[in-house]
């Protein structure tokens, strides 16, 4: 593994069955279950931060799943509507490894500054593969620049067969209408999630990612999935100053 | 890609009246039926709530006659997508009738093979469906599944619209590939303007076009409160 860390193996088992009770723990919030596997995607790579981004089918690409919310990184990866790492390698359906962002800044000029200005070195886009056709890419970003190894590479493609297998959970020949179903109305989850992030920021006067974490924190203490909290806020039947009431009760 | 996108939009701007009436509905209809192989007729219902639908145009009777079967029953693919938040594709009436039992005898009695509801909706912003009919079984073909999505998508936008008058083609397109800070800003508008999330949206893409800014950039002077509010408020 690039990153030295105490027993290593350990971790792994760890990360990875914590992916996997992600899988089978019967949910269907399939949003929630993405971000539950980016964070884990960070731990398991020693990484900085994970986004995951699927195929629109409406053209382009999109993402389903950051491991944080809350900072920048959504609008980093959103820089690849059409070039960038993890479009090529979701093009190709090949691995695209960047090891220095600082040194690499030709082929995608624009992603590369932003990802610098972020505190981003380094880069690992691994495809999303399903029946031979793939489907999405990881983006594995780290702080430093690094040469990534095999075992970097190994587990990547692992975790991102798992997250296909989190999109497709179906079989016989219905998978792909429900994964056009899934990934449509993944896409539009995040849409309601950005109005309701807006809508509480500018009802209680904070910042967008006070607003986010607010929601975060309603949800994870009441244990309301954030599509149904922010259908909630969104419809009028939870006032957004209803989300302070949790700091005040801790 | 960029080609595709432009006769879709094409479909949907080239329709007669203007969006929102029953005219301009029928139309968009009946060209969406002409863009999208494998579909046979095509619906359009606006929704208040999963109950409260009006049809606003369909591309023929037979469409029309299985949105209103849904109404009657209160059950259905259209029914379902738009309580869901997301497409519902319903490949045969054996499907159809594992979800719709009611809709499903109904649906056989008018000769419908399959049903491919859309929601016509942008994060929070709900308008109703699309219905795609077909008489006989079998899934969207993929290339189809992906031209009714972002046509619906076209149409949604068309809806939101807060000037009637037409524009340069690419301000259709401005608002697909929706922006984070899009939605975001649009959320911050509603709240601050007290007005509705679509209308704060029409809004948000009405000063960016008389600006001539991108919807984007207007998004993010709004979150980082470089612009007054209430110079958007009309």
């Amino acid at each position: 593994m690039s990153q030295n860390s105490p027993d290593p193996g350990a971790r792994v088992i760890d990360a990875l069955s914590e992916v996997a009770e992600a899988l089978v723990d019967g949910h269907t919030d399939t949003g929630a279950a993405l971000f539950r596997m980016a964070t884990i995607g960070v731990e398991l790579l020693s990484a900085a931060a994970v986004g995951i981004m699927i195929v629109d089918p409406r053209g382009g690409f999109g993402v389903v799943a950051a491991s944080d919310e809350r900072a920048r990184l959504v609008e980093l990866l959103q820089t690849q509507t059409e070039s960038g790492p993890c479009p090529q390698c979701i093009r190709t359906g090949e691995v695209v490894a960047v090891p220095d962002l600082a040194v690499d800044t030709e082929r995608w000029p624009e992603f590369a500054s932003i990802a610098r200005d972020l505190g981003y070195r380094a880069i690992l886009a691994v495809p999303m593969v399903l029946d031979g056709r793939t489907i999405g890419g990881l983006n594995v970003l780290y702080s430093q620049p690094t040469d990534f190894d095999q075992d970097d590479h190994r587990l990547s493609a692992l975790l991102a067969a798992l997250i296909v297998l989190e999109l497709t959970q179906e079989t016989g020949d219905q998978r792909a209408d429900r994964l056009a179903e899934r990934t449509l109305g993944l896409l539009n989850d995040r849409v309601h999630a950005g109005h309701a992030t807006g809508f509480v920021a500018g009802t209680l006067d904070v910042s967008p990612a006070r607003a986010r974490g607010l929601l975060d924190d309603y949800s994870r203490l009441h244990a309301v999935p954030l599509r149904e909290l922010a259908r909630r806020i969104t419809d009028g039947t939870l006032h957004p100053v209803e989300l302070t009431d949790t700091i005040d009760t801790e | 890609m960029e080609d595709r996108r432009r006769s879709l939009w094409h479909a949907v701007a080239d329709a007669t009246g203007s969006p929102g009436q029953h005219v301009w509905a029928r139309s968009v209809c009946r060209n969406c039926v002409r863009a999208l192989p494998g579909v046979d007729a095509v619906a359009l219902t606006l929704r208040a709530t999963e109950t409260a639908q009006d049809l606003l145009g369909a591309s023929d009777d037979w469409a029309a006659a299985l949105e209103d079967q849904q109404y009657t029953l209160g059950e259905g693919p259209g029914v379902r997508a738009f309580r869901t938040g997301g497409p519902v594709l319903v490949d045969s009436l054996e499907i159809a009738d594992q979800h719709w039992p009611g809709f499903t005898d109904a649906a056989q009695a008018l000769g419908m093979g399959a049903a491919f509801a859309f929601p016509l909706q942008l994060g929070a912003i709900a308008l109703g469906t699309l219905g795609l009919y077909r008489r006989t079984p079998g899934a969207l073909a993929g290339r189809a599944m992906a031209d009714a999505a972002a046509l619906t998508d076209l149409i949604t936008l068309a809806l939101l619209r807060k000037e009637q008058a037409h524009t340069r083609g690419e301000d259709w397109l401005d608002g697909m590939g929706s922006y984070h800070e899009v939605n975001i800003a649009t959320g911050m508008l509603a709240a601050r303007l007290g007005v509705s999330l679509g209308d704060a949206f029409a809004r948000l893409r009405g000063h960016a076009f008389l600006l001539e800014r991108t919807v984007l950039e207007l998004a993010r002077d709004v979150i980082a409160h470089r612009i007054d509010v209430d110079d958007l408020g009309e």
